[in-house]
């Protein structure tokens, strides 16, 4: 029904929309920055104070000296995201001073990221099916399983199935490696068959979000189904397979939409716990061991790495959102 | 139409899955509690027709019972968290990667008995007045590029320490030392004298001379900590050069081999040494693991030790039920490090000696040790020096001052003036980022006080930077707290004269103690005076409450029993293990069948 | 498509003001009538009475050390049902008192979230324009903070404590049901039977509470039903990274946390607090669910 120029008026408020939301993105990095640093600073302890003994005033003078951390802070934080906007330099870890920020998140990141991608695929294609499968055989022994599957996902913290997992299978019955993580190619195509060291990690990480995801999809599901427009639409005789695409799945999407948002970016981001427990190499430690190191620039690229993230997930789902379900109208205008 | 979301049958579902998780744990457990899988894949009779001639790159022949020398290879794990930016201790002492200390040698070094002896000097003598040591350096060690070692080495090593942009965080202990401390050091660190005039200067290329501030005997010891770069490979590619595969050059017995932080290091035996180390091992390797993954690691014969530090109270009992595990866990002294409580007396409540007695008195050691601690992990302690260091209480002379007796605490608290603990603000004892066993002792503790005391006390286990920044604040920000304490070097004036001498962590004072500890640190010439002076010193601490001694740490690994060598001799005191300061036991560790 | 307009207009026509009294009846009859449901508001009540009656029900304090009982497993010792732990404390006096740390925990964090994360997401989501592009934007950077992270930040400033603890977890914790309910009301609000009330003179305000907000709250309360045990990870995870709440004080999180140590001999050390809150999640869920049911207005007879 959708003439062209109604599509065309339609990319252009989509194109108005995603350019204010790009703008709305960097404020919010911006705000992330501010709070960030000064929030940071606020923390008792400063990255070069944990000895023995009190460094004497003129060493630690020296060392502050040395990192630019004397100067008032208002001056520290304008040095830095003069570095960062104009030529994109995070600064130096203190934790590997050999190294620049962004080289020591690019590393562990790749890592992370597999580890995250993998994660995503499995939770959603089992949770996604497992939700569908459930809700349209309710009450079956599949549901129940699903349930309790959902249940121990969200019961039981990742670390403690981690450790259960790797007590059992590493342990006890030794058929898989107790940790590490193959970060060659090779493992992103044969996976789990040919790199056993992804199945656990990958399985104790992606039982929490499966869980949610297959109970969202579930619930959404069942919602839909118990609405009118399905009982028209098999009343007016359509088959199952198009009533679960055309209506149902479509229409169950939204909050699962909603689910994704969420889910991804902390999946892309790591597990300090998974990562622990597995001794994966990723990214996943530096969240604590920044802060407990009162490592400035690593938390500062972290949270901003983070920001950045989300917000990116967030304009993605937003703008599936309006895909998804055409009555959603864009953000831009409307209002009672 | 039904549109319940579960059925009536949830009953059996959910109860069934519940049993299953009970299983899993079962099972989980239980075999873990069974003697460990010892592993013993080597096929004797491969081995049968070994060469005879097994020998190091050295030309050392290793021992009968070792494997071939390409096998020699010894595996530790390291803690994946672990944050280090160097190999040297002359860059970031506490910032040092596993494996450090192996590329270059010390001027001394101890034997299992703490005795100085020779290391890269083979002989030292003091100057009359007693403030200038010469060490005579040991002719043709060199590096591995071939560049002789030489006490300019080090003379630039410790200038580039004392400078005060490299901003070393060890540059606390020169200064600590106070009047044991390197000539002007204090004064270069504040930029007021340049490092050229460091009372650490180079003769000659063999000859190395340290000037002290003050008269001070146990300087020897301390150069335990001299550790050298190259001169110049510091100058070429700066402090950081051994963290490169390209620019790293070693003196000592290894060489770094494989450098790829957070997923292994590794090092390997340094051709061109000729020090007074040289090792059997072909290889060391680290690997970074969690923790929590170590004592299953070496169940799985993964690796072949793994310290105290990792090991958690239920791998103890594994440890403890299994005799062949029991007999390869090897316990030593550590840095002889001790526990205890901590306050502030300068202030109410703890200023009143008679709270801190009743407080002293309210712990029971005994029980928390036996059951709690652990006997395998500490021994109760009533003082600060741990039975074995030099001055200690070997014979519980000090036992009186601070042992459990409920009833006499509560007399010092009556005398204080809260009968019953009526009265006593409550109190937080701060710990400093414990893990779960040790906040369990601490717990104990606190229990044990609150209940023979009525006292009511809550713990805050914050984070270390958290701790230090509250205890170091001055005033002290730490009203009550926990802490531990292990040696620098091995001298009474280290563990009573720096770390409780006035003005320094502790916010305590004691005319009398600061006036023994000073004198008897820079006394010559009589040992057993400086013995009693340090002895009165201690029972000064104790009955005065500087704080309450709770336990001495046995440190200890758990090896693999393959692994052999020195390490697993014992010292004069029956003490087998890793000794603090000994550089030889780890170029005698062999791996046998 | 004429077909859903059909059934909006139906719904519109049986959610009518006037049988709200008897909507709220019926939900409670309904709620009741679901076995499920009353199982989990059982064991939800069950819970809250050991929260709220610890000190009567528990046998011993949670603080008493025996220093010879340390580390035994259950029915190990007489009295001690559930063990001791590893200091020598009563493990099932340290599981009932847990149930107060962290059924306050859990529902103090979910009640500042809907508080903060419901009246936010429906006015963004209903009056759309500047006001849901300022909601929205704030919520954006809110969420852009990492949660854990931003936790530990806040507790390493203000310190430990339960208060503290809670706060940290309520900062990030009203985020997901804000953006949750906005996103429910953006898709209500073109429904016909809003543009119906609106065409009527409904005012703004009732349309959300009256309208809007039943028809939103189903997973409003899914997301509740898995806020409160997220709540009580979330300060298990604090804890794990020794940062939570101060001992003695036990809660089921800090005893899974301590737990890591001890569990490959000590297996119930870990078993009893993880049942626990898998017990409390379940009966979260089963009352979330049952409420569901009973509230949906297209599930009258």
């Amino acid at each position: 029904m959708a003439s062209s120029s109604r599509l065309q008026i339609l990319g252009q408020l989509m194109a108005r929309y995603i350019l204010g939301r790009i703008l709305s993105l960097i404020l919010v990095l911006f705000v992330v920055s501010i709070v960030t640093f000064f929030l940071m600073h606020q923390v008792p302890g400063g990255p070069f104070d944990e000895t023995k003994a009190p460094l004497p005033p003129a060493a630690k003078e020296n060392i502050l000296r040395k990192y630019g951390l004397d100067k008032p802070i208002h001056v520290q934080y304008l040095n830095y995201m003069k570095n960062v906007v104009l030529r994109f330099d995070f600064g130096i870890p203190y934790q590997q001073p050999t190294t620049t920020v962004t080289a020591l998140i690019a590393k562990s990141w790749k890592v992370t990221a597999q580890v995250g991608l993998t994660t995503v695929l499995v939770a959603f294609g089992l949770g996604i099916t497992l939700g569908i499968y459930a809700a349209y055989h309710q009450n079956s022994w599949i549901d129940n399983v699903t349930t309790f599957i959902a249940m121990l996902g969200i019961t039981v913290p990742s670390f403690v199935v981690a450790l259960w997992l790797i007590l059992f299978f590493a342990v006890r019955l030794k058929w898989l490696p107790m940790g590490g993580w193959n970060a060659s190619e090779s493992c992103l195509i044969g996976g789990a068959f040919i790199c056993s060291d992804w199945i656990m990690p990958v399985v104790a990480y992606a039982l929490g979000p499966l869980a949610i995801i297959a109970r969202y999809t579930r619930a959404s599901m069942v919602d839909v189904m118990r609405q009118d427009f399905t009982r028209t639409a098999k009343a007016k005789g359509l088959g199952n397979r198009t009533i679960m695409f055309r209506h149902i799945l479509r229409n169950a999407l939204i909050p699962m939409v909603t689910a994704l948002g969420v889910i991804i970016p902390n999946l892309l981001t790591g597990s300090i716990f998974i990562e622990a427990v597995f001794r994966i190499n990723g990214l996943g430690k530096f969240f604590v061991t920044s802060i407990f190191n009162r490592d400035y620039p690593m938390i500062m690229a972290l949270f901003l790495l983070i920001a950045f993230l989300w917000s990116l997930t967030y304009l993605f789902t937003d703008i599936l959102y309006t895909w998804i379900d055409p009555r959603v109208r864009l953000g831009a205008e409307g209002g009672a | 139409m039904k549109l319940h979301p579960f059925s009536m049958r949830i009953w059996s579902v959910y109860g069934l899955p519940f049993l299953l998780l009970l299983g899993l744990l079962f099972q989980a457990c239980a075999p873990a509690a069974a003697p460990a899988p010892a592993v013993e894949e080597p096929a004797s009779e491969e081995m049968a027709e070994e060469p005879a001639d097994n020998v190091t790159i050295y030309g050392e022949e290793l021992p009968a019972d070792a494997r071939p020398y390409d096998e020699q290879v010894y595996r530790i794990p390291v803690d994946i968290n672990q944050s280090a930016t160097t190999f040297d201790f002359a860059v970031a002492v506490y910032n040092r990667y596993c494996l450090a200390d192996l590329f270059q040698d010390t001027l001394v070094s101890l034997d299992k008995d703490f005795n100085v002896i020779p290391g890269v000097a083979e002989s030292w003598d003091v100057s009359e007045d007693g403030k200038v040591w010469t060490f005579h350096l040991r002719p043709g060690q060199v590096w591995s590029d071939g560049t002789p070692l030489t006490a300019y080495d080090y003379e630039a090593t410790f200038r580039l320490t004392a400078t005060p942009e490299h901003g070393w965080d060890f540059s606390w202990f020169y200064s600590f030392l106070a009047d044991g401390g390197i000539k002007n050091w204090s004064k270069i660190i504040a930029g007021e004298l340049p490092p050229e005039e460091l009372g650490v200067r180079a003769v000659d290329d063999l000859t190395l001379e340290v000037e002290t501030e003050k008269v001070f005997p146990p300087l020897p010891g301390v150069m335990k900590f001299a550790f050298t770069l190259q001169k110049k490979a510091l100058e070429e590619h700066g402090p950081y050069y051994n963290s490169s595969l390209e620019t790293t050059v070693s003196s000592g017995p290894f060489i770094l081999a494989e450098f790829d932080p957070g997923t292994i290091i590794a090092v390997e035996a340094n051709p061109m040494y000729n020090g007074f180390r040289k090792p059997l091992l072909k290889r060391i390797e680290c690997y970074y693991m969690d923790p929590s993954t170590f004592f299953a690691a070496y169940q799985n014969g993964e690796i072949d030790s793994v310290g105290n530090a990792a090991l958690t109270p239920a791998d103890f009992e594994l440890i403890l039920r299994d005799e062949e595990m029991a007999g390869n866990y090897l316990r030593h002294f550590g840095d002889f490090r001790t526990d205890y409580l901590l306050f502030d007396t300068f202030t109410e409540p703890f200023s009143d000696l008679d709270v801190r007695k009743a407080f002293a008195h309210a712990v029971d050691r005994e029980n928390i040790i036996q059951n709690i601690y652990g006997e395998i992990k500490a021994m109760s302690a009533y003082s600060m020096l741990m039975p074995g260091y030099p001055s200690s209480d070997t014979e519980g002379a000090l036992r009186e001052y601070q042992n459990y007796d409920c009833d006499l605490a509560n007399e010092h608290l009556t005398a204080a003036g809260y009968p019953g603990g009526e009265g006593f603000p409550d109190q937080v004892m701060m710990l400093r980022g414990e893990a779960p066993a040790m906040s369990a002792v601490y717990q104990a503790v606190a229990a044990s006080i609150s209940e023979c005391l009525n006292i009511d006390i809550e713990i805050s286990n914050v984070d270390r930077k958290i701790y230090m920044d509250a205890l170091n604040a001055k005033p002290t920000e730490l009203t009550f707290g926990a802490v531990d304490y292990g040696m620098d070097f091995l001298d009474p004036a280290n563990l009573l004269g720096n770390v409780w001498k006035s003005g320094g962590r502790h916010s305590w004072k004691n005319d009398e103690f600061d006036a023994l500890v000073t004198e008897a640190a820079g006394l010559v010439g009589n040992p057993e005076l400086r013995d009693q002076m340090f002895r009165e010193a201690e029972r000064i601490l104790v009955d005065d409450v500087g704080g309450i001694f709770i336990a001495h740490r046995w440190a200890g690994d758990l090896v693999q029993p393959w692994i052999q060598g020195t390490v697993r001799e014992p010292d004069s005191q029956g003490i087998t293990g890793f000794h603090w300061g000994n550089d030889q036991d780890i170029s005698r560790i062999y791996i046998a069948e | 498509m004429t077909s859903e307009a059909a059934a909006g207009m139906n719904v519109a026509s049986s959610s009518g003001s006037d049988k709200h009294r008897t909507l709220w009846q019926d939900a409670a009859r309904r709620f009741l009538r679901n076995r499920l449901a009353v199982f989990g508001l059982t064991i939800v009540l069950f819970f809250l009475f050991l929260a709220i009656f610890a000190d009567l029900v528990a046998p011993y304090p949670y603080d008493k050390v025996y220093f010879d009982r340390v580390l035994r497993m259950p029915f190990d010792l007489p009295g001690h049902p559930l063990g001791t732990d590893e200091v020598g404390r009563d493990y099932m006096s340290r599981l009932i008192y847990g149930a107060r740390t962290s059924m306050t925990v859990g529902i103090a964090v979910q009640a500042i979230a809907c508080l903060i994360g419901v009246p936010l997401g429906s006015l963004a989501g209903y009056m759309g324009g500047r006001t849901d592009f300022v909601i929205s934007r704030f919520i954006d950077s809110m969420t852009a903070f990492p949660g854990l992270m931003f936790s530990i930040l806040i507790i390493s400033v203000w310190g430990g404590g339960i208060t503290k603890v809670i706060f940290a977890l309520s900062i990030t914790s009203w985020i997901g049901i804000a953006r949750l309910t906005r996103g429910q009301i953006l898709s209500l609000r073109e429904k016909e039977y809003i543009e119906a009330a609106r065409c009527l003179g409904v005012g703004r305000n009732r349309i959300i509470v009256r309208h809007l907000l039943p028809n939103a709250l189903t997973p409003i309360l899914v997301a509740i039903s898995f806020g409160i045990p997220a709540a009580i990870f979330g300060e298990a995870g604090l804890s794990f990274l020794g940062i939570g709440i101060n001992d003695p004080i036990p809660s089921w999180g800090k005893m899974v946390g301590v737990s890591n140590a001890y569990v490959r001999v000590y297996w119930h050390l870990a078993l009893f607090p993880t049942v626990a809150v898998a017990l409390a999640m379940l009966g979260f869920s089963f009352v979330g669910d049952g409420l569901r049911d009973a509230l949906d207005p297209k599930m009258m007879e």
